[in-house]
């Protein structure tokens, strides 16, 4: 499993960072923290255009979107 | 309806709304082509202010008061709010001075710059070349590794005093004559006040749903490949065009614009530092304001750099007006870039 912290970060660091990822392991499962709606939604959208597919589950106050 | 479509539907209708709010404004007294400018807009409020007394833009314009506080109201309701901080506060102080300063070489933030499209302005088309080649060169300093560093959760309260002082001005300046308010010139040009902060709310609300970013539209279409955040900016443009057109305020050239000058050059450079500030920023004045209801107090810093920003343009006489630029503001644009890319290479390394 491969993770990813884009907690904190403006836009577009986090989408820069899984897309990185998800350059590197095109076939390793890839769990992202976020703790904004904006790039959670920016990165779900990025992964699905990316072939993969994206999920989200809330916790707490963090975001953890599993990239498959 | 899947949640792509619900999306689309979404950025649509804000695309509407966003339209609607710029042609109301500009039909109930705002001044030419800026029915809604946040960077002219902030202006006039440092002016109200007195943090400058440039006596033809002084107005605490409840605009800007709207946009946040709508988009406050609309983070707290979708439960998008979560206030943080810590990011490189200072230096986001020093990018919002040095964005208000290229927007008033200028004379408009993207929003006008766009609104100043629609209505023909051929220098707005020309100044979008250095807004596009600022946001390319702050997208290549993203691609080596740009980092402000990570913002950090803080107290709920934190994230609401700017919108609460905000608001408490707003009061102050419909209930006393605390503030200075023009008599003459753009800043004496407004909407009725009730009209106004509707506007705002509605506008802020509609940027925070629909993330409407001028800057990070552009960017992620170069970045990411990412075309999506252009549809809400196509919607607006194309509203207010229709609108120019049949109201017959098109006017297809450089000369004689409203609240515009000609000096090819100097709107590009303008822009560039705009574009440029705006992506290491994370986002363009509008967005700074909504990310302000977001919670994220360093946009609120941000914002104060653009207060002082504005207040520096019209005291050192930076800030150009119809007649031109001048030599004080052509020295602060280089000035101004120089300082940019100074920032982007401190912060080229990102952290883990």
């Amino acid at each position: 499993m491969i993770e990813v912290d884009t907690k904190g970060l403006s836009c577009p660091e986090p989408v820069l960072m899984v897309q990185d990822a998800l350059k590197d392991h095109p076939k390793d499962t890839i769990r992202v923290e976020s703790d904004r709606a904006t790039p959670r939604d920016n990165i779900i959208k990025l992964a699905e255009r990316s072939g993969r597919k994206a999920s989200y589950v809330e916790q707490g106050d963090i975001f953890v979107i599993t990239i498959e | 309806m899947d949640s792509k479509t619900k999306n689309y539907i979404t950025i649509g209708i804000c695309g509407v709304l966003a339209a609607a709010v710029a042609i109301v404004l500009a039909m109930s007294g705002n001044p030419g082509n800026m029915a809604i400018c946040i960077a002219c807009f902030i202006r006039d409020t440092a002016g109200a202010l007195k943090l400058h007394t440039a006596p033809v833009v002084q107005y605490l314009r409840p605009e800007i008061v709207g946009i946040i506080l709508g988009a406050l109201i609309t983070a707290v309701a979708t439960k998008e709010y979560k206030a943080s901080a810590g990011s490189s506060p200072f230096t986001r102080f020093i990018l919002g001075m040095t964005v208000m300063i290229g927007a008033l070489i200028f004379l408009g933030c993207p929003l006008r710059m766009v609104l100043r499209m629609t209505a023909g302005d051929l220098n707005a088309w020309v100044a979008l070349v250095g807004f596009v080649a600022g946001i390319a060169t702050g997208t290549f300093f993203l691609k080596k590794g740009f980092s402000l560093g990570r913002a950090q959760a803080v107290k709920k309260a934190e994230g609401f005093v700017l919108p609460i002082v905000m608001l408490v001005l707003f009061i102050l300046s419909i209930a006393t004559t605390l503030f200075a308010a023009s008599t003459e010139g753009p800043g004496s040009m407004h909407a009725p006040v009730i009209l106004s902060i509707v506007a705002g709310l509605v506008f802020g609300a509609v940027a925070q749903r629909s993330r409407m970013c001028f800057g990070g539209s552009i960017r992620d279409a170069f970045l990411i490949h990412d075309f999506g955040g252009l549809i809400v900016i196509g919607i607006l443009f194309a509203g207010v065009l229709i609108y120019n057109l049949v109201s017959g305020h098109f006017n297809l050239a450089f000369e004689a614009q409203p609240i515009a000058h000609t000096e090819a050059l100097w709107n590009i450079l303008g822009m560039y530092v705009v574009g440029f500030g705006a992506v290491l920023l994370g986002g363009c004045p509008l967005r700074q304001l909504v990310l302000v209801g977001n919670g994220e107090t360093d946009s609120a810093v941000t914002f104060l750099g653009f207060l002082v920003g504005a207040a520096c343009a019209h005291n050192f006489g930076l800030a150009s007006s119809a007649a031109g630029t001048t030599e004080a503001g052509r020295i602060a644009c280089i000035a101004c870039i120089v300082i940019l890319f100074v920032i982007a290479f401190v912060n080229m390394k990102r952290k883990a």
